[in-house]
């Protein structure tokens, strides 16, 4: 781990042009893992383009203090979940108005992965998008603090120290908090849950 | 252990996130424990099918769009008038303080205590019963008018007259 003394920021070692290839380069190399991030805590496209363009505009305008060798994608993960959990709170006091005619916007842009693989059994992809639409249903029930530490372990593939430093929080807490989401996201899928094959360690 | 705390540490187990001595401790208690085993198989479920969500399809432009933001900012009508926003702001804050002056010269001029409006015999009177009674309750319903010259220039002049004399500017 870096000394404090030898950490040093982007505006001291780059100029503002190679700073800003590197931004590019790094945004091409995370986003879909951001992407992913954003969709899966907000549980629409909409709100995830949002959310990762308020994100990635807000890493640019401090990216000259972005820390070099620091992770880019940990930071930016900070971002977008503080970024929603505002954007949650702001939505939270406002009542919620919906249009009875429209289609509800979850469903109506809750699509499957549409890149055809005909390495696998259609009914076995047909089963799984049908998976996919309920643990993104349930992940919609969760509490947003249980909802983004499970995402980030069990989805983003994060270790606990790492989602502590994007949460926060301690690793107890982390794990606690896991802990709980799956417990609770457990309870929402459980007849959906029959099929699916465990590895015993 | 007992299954309490097993099923605690059972989700930081499945991550791989105990000591040796934990983990060691735990297959132990699942091979012996059938509850705990089951509760453990059903959070490995939930993980599993969180490991195997379908990617989803990605086809937006991050780049282009923040791009496309980062020039509105800096083009934005704001960025380029700040400089005369804060400049006229500056003129119309040194025009009201400029304004409030002249306004209060106007209205309060400087030599008002020997105006002629403040030798106006009714006004004098007044002020005298006022100041009379003021000063001297106890004798408030004595008659005071008689002791009063409005020809003397010497005659003190203190708050209620000024308040008078910027009254009967408004009166005719």
């Amino acid at each position: 781990m870096a000394s404090t003394s030898s950490v040093q920021t982007l505006s001291q070692t780059q100029t503002a042009t190679s700073r800003m290839e590197l931004f590019e380069s790094l945004v091409k190399t995370y986003e879909k893992p951001l992407y992913q991030f954003a969709y899966r805590l907000s549980g629409n496209h909409h709100e995830a383009q949002d959310l990762l363009q308020e994100g990635l505009y807000r890493a640019y305008k401090s990216f000259a203090r972005f820390e070099a060798g620091t992770a880019f994608d940990r930071w930016l993960y900070q971002i977008i979940h503080n970024l929603y959990i505002d954007h949650y709170r702001k939505r939270r006091k406002r009542p919620l108005v919906s249009s009875i005619d429209e289609p509800h916007p979850h469903l109506e842009n809750e699509k499957p992965a549409e890149i055809p693989d005909w390495s696998a059994n259609p009914e076995n992809e047909a089963v799984r998008g049908e998976l996919g639409f309920q643990i993104q249903q349930g992940l919609k029930e969760l509490p947003t603090e249980y909802r983004s530490a499970v995402i980030l372990c069990d989805i983003q593939g994060l270790s606990y120290e790492e989602i502590a430093q994007i949460l926060r929080v301690s690793i107890g807490t982390v794990r606690s908090r896991i802990h709980r989401g799956r417990k609770i996201l457990r309870r929402i899928l459980l007849p959906y849950l029959q099929g699916v094959e465990v590895d015993s360690k | 252990m007992n299954c309490n705390h097993v099923q605690n540490l059972l989700s930081a187990f499945i991550d791989d996130e105990l000591s040796a001595q934990e983990k060691r401790e735990l297959r132990r208690h699942l091979f012996l424990c059938s509850e705990c085993h089951s509760e453990y198989q059903s959070l490995m479920r939930v993980k599993e099918c969180l490991n195997n969500l379908n990617q989803i399809c990605f086809d937006y432009d991050s780049l282009a769009g923040l791009k496309l933001r980062i020039n509105e900012t800096e083009h934005s009508f704001f960025q380029e008038t700040s400089r005369f926003w804060i400049l006229g702001r500056l003129g119309l804050v040194t025009g009201c303080v400029t304004l409030f002056f002249l306004s209060t010269i106007a209205l309060f001029p400087q030599n008002s205590a020997d105006g002629q409006l403040a030798q106006s015999p009714r006004l004098i009177t007044e002020f005298s019963v006022t100041a009379e009674s003021v000063e001297q309750p106890e004798t408030a319903t004595t008659p005071v008018e008689s002791s009063f010259d409005p020809s003397n220039r010497n005659f003190s002049l203190d708050e209620p007259v000024t308040v008078y004399q910027a009254s009967s500017m408004i009166l005719p």
